[in-house]
């Protein structure tokens, strides 16, 4: 099988796979070849190799990565052959010698937005959206990928893991240790991705796990019974600081740059009630999308001139 | 300490602060075309910061508002209020002569601008002056806004202009002083190659030749700069024909295109119509509804229509899709 790959370079390594830079022989294309260590693992594979394989073969469109193929060479390595993306939104974000415009930004979140609605509508939350997980292709598309914390929306009778999603990146329900909630936390998520583009800086960023409560809810509001009804019984609600909700006006100066609909859109997604949060097909029909500036085409979007290997 | 003649304020001086440029260098000076009077910029934005006020001058009683004040231009107050008056009175009298049948006409035109502009300027008949702009700006409400419109466009077109000749300009100088320091350096350069070339060639070739092919290397090279100036010149006359003709310029052109392509939010790709029909309200499920009545499950948001859409998708989906079809296409 592997004699229609070659790997080329490793490009890196993480707790359960190694990544290399590799080419498809037959079409002379660029591939990342993620292979999944099968040594170490008394249980067999590890999880997320398995949710990336699952989900990611469901999964066909435009802003989501492509698996290409699927194999296990002569070590018996399982091999994840996947679309080469040499950029990811946190290098530019952190490229301060490159200038953001509103409408480069209106394009990423609705690439972003667009690959959300696509897992959500086939019925699976992706749960570990950040920046350095939304790749850039070549042609500036932006692309979801590593699916390694994604799963199915479940029955009533599955509890998940509350313990999903990067810190900085995780919704308040998920804080509160909720076992049962639904694709909320993406769109959650995005919206930090959203301030943080705007802002240049990430915009909840919590020290550890107690710490992110506090610097969300100082940033949010503490959210109470009153506008999250039910939010008492979950089971991390003690012991809590009350903060007020932000004013309008606290946020347009937290967001200068922003627009009143920008505003409104941001303030949707990062809605503290995961049942009154918009969802994606909401958010791509908002009306900070259709006003002016229209949003940049991707391939015109700012990018790193020198190449960066993607990582994982 | 002597008061001070408020019909007669020092030049460099803010009457109403009596800061002058002698102690602070950097004072400007600000004027409201109200009434024309000079006040400091620290004054005006003391006074008028919250909201309109009186102007501070003794017997002006004009109520004055911060966002009217503006820089002197002019030194002679009188040359500055003239102006005004005259860009106000020509942004409504504001036809042009190829408007008119003949030029007595358009002189006829011209005088009644200058006669308004004389009689607002000197105060004589203020109101009736006033009436009269009034009127004409009524009856030519459409004519004045298509001019104006005219003159922004002219106007827009005489910046482009006036970049494209800039441009041209930076070009051909650059191109000119390369031929000049190609000129001073051919001559060596001839004369080097003529003796290398000499050296190499052989006894039996005639230098007479070698050297006249090593001239017309070099009268090649510099005419390649001069066909280069040209070109460039030929490309600058091209553009400003064009610029003249009202054509609009290529990325303006584009982005109106842009413009006009309506906007997609899923880009065409919205959930297609699904191959069932839900009914969550006629759908008894008691186990269902007894888990899904905790509060637990409401409070995280979870959402039991998305595990209904997700199971009935996976038991659907199948159906109708045949394996071989899907692999010719």
């Amino acid at each position: 099988m592997s004699d229609r790959y070659i790997k080329e370079r490793k490009v890196g390594e993480g707790t359960y796979a190694v990544v290399y830079l590799g080419k498809q022989l037959s079409t002379n294309k660029n591939v990342a070849i993620k292979e999944i260590k099968t040594g170490g693992f008394k249980d067999g594979l590890d999880m997320s190799a398995i949710r990336e394989v699952k989900y990611l073969q469901e999964m066909s469109h435009e802003n989501v990565i492509d698996l290409v193929d699927v194999y296990a060479d002569s070590g018996k390595n399982l091999n994840l052959v996947l679309e080469f993306l040499p950029s990811d939104l946190e290098v530019i974000i952190n490229d301060k010698s490159l200038m953001i415009v509103p409408a480069d930004i209106k394009c990423w979140l609705l690439m972003t937005l667009r690959g959300i609605y696509h897992l959500h509508r086939n019925g699976i939350m992706h749960r570990d959206l950040k920046p350095n997980n939304l790749l850039i292709s070549p042609t500036g598309q932006l692309k979801l990928a590593d699916f390694g914390l994604a799963r199915a929306f479940g029955g009533p009778n599955e509890k998940f893991t509350s313990n999903v999603v990067t810190r900085w990146y995780r919704a308040p329900e998920l804080l509160f240790g909720a076992r049962h909630y639904a694709g909320g936390v993406d769109i959650w998520a995005a919206g930090v991705i959203f301030a943080e583009l705007m802002l240049r800086t990430p915009y909840l960023p919590g020290k550890d796990d107690n710490d992110q409560v506090v610097v969300t809810f100082r940033a949010l509001g503490t959210p109470t019974e009153k506008n999250w009804p039910g939010v008492s019984i979950l089971p991390n609600y003690n012991n809590l600081v009350m903060y007020p909700p932000p004013s309008r006006q606290e946020l347009r100066n937290r967001f200068p740059a922003a627009t009143e609909s920008a505003l409104d859109l941001l303030c949707g997604m990062l809605t503290l009630d995961p049942n009154k949060r918009l969802d994606a097909g909401q958010c791509l029909t908002h009306k900070y999308f259709v006003e002016f500036p229209r949003p940049t085409p991707a391939s015109k979007l700012p990018k790193r001139s020198e190449r960066k290997e993607s990582k994982d | 300490m002597v008061d001070l003649d408020w019909n007669n304020v020092p030049k460099d001086m803010c009457p109403v602060c009596k800061t002058d440029k002698y102690l602070s260098p950097e004072i400007q000076f600000k004027i409201n075309p109200e009434c024309y009077h000079k006040i400091c910029d620290a004054c005006v934005d003391r006074i008028f910061s919250l909201g309109p006020s009186v102007c501070p001058y003794p017997n002006c009683n004009k109520i004055l508002r911060k966002n009217k004040f503006k820089t002197q231009i002019f030194d002679d107050i009188e040359v500055e209020k003239e102006c005004d008056i005259r860009r106000r009175v020509l942004s409504i009298y504001n036809k042009k002569a190829t408007d008119f049948k003949n030029t007595e006409e358009y002189n006829k035109y011209l005088e009644e601008i200058e006669d308004i502009v004389y009689k607002l300027l000197h105060k004589i008949d203020v109101e009736k002056t006033e009436e009269r702009l009034k009127e004409y700006s009524i009856e030519n409400k459409q004519s004045i806004t298509l001019n104006n419109v005219r003159r922004d466009q002219e106007y827009e077109k005489f910046i482009r202009l006036q970049k494209l000749e800039k441009q041209y300009k930076s070009k051909r100088n650059k191109l000119n002083r390369q031929i000049l320091y190609e000129k001073s350096n051919l001559k060596n350069l001839e004369k080097m190659t003529a003796i290398d070339q000499l050296q190499e060639s052989s006894e039996e070739k005639d230098p007479e030749a070698v050297l006249r092919s090593v001239k017309e290397q070099m009268k090649k090279r510099s005419n390649k700069y001069r066909e280069q100036l040209d070109e460039l010149e030929k490309k600058y006359l091209r553009q400003k024909q064009a610029i003249l003709r009202n054509e609009k310029s290529p990325s303006k052109k584009a982005r109106e295109a842009s413009m006009k392509t309506p906007f997609t939010p899923f880009n065409g790709d919205r959930l297609s119509p699904l191959p069932y029909r839900l009914h969550y309200s006629r759908y008894k499920d008691p186990y269902v509804e007894k888990v899904v009545k905790n509060e637990q499950f409401k409070a995280g948001g979870y959402k039991i229509e998305q595990y209904y859409r997700r199971s009935l998708d996976e038991a659907f989906t199948g159906l109708n899709c045949f394996i071989e079809e899907e692999k010719a296409v």
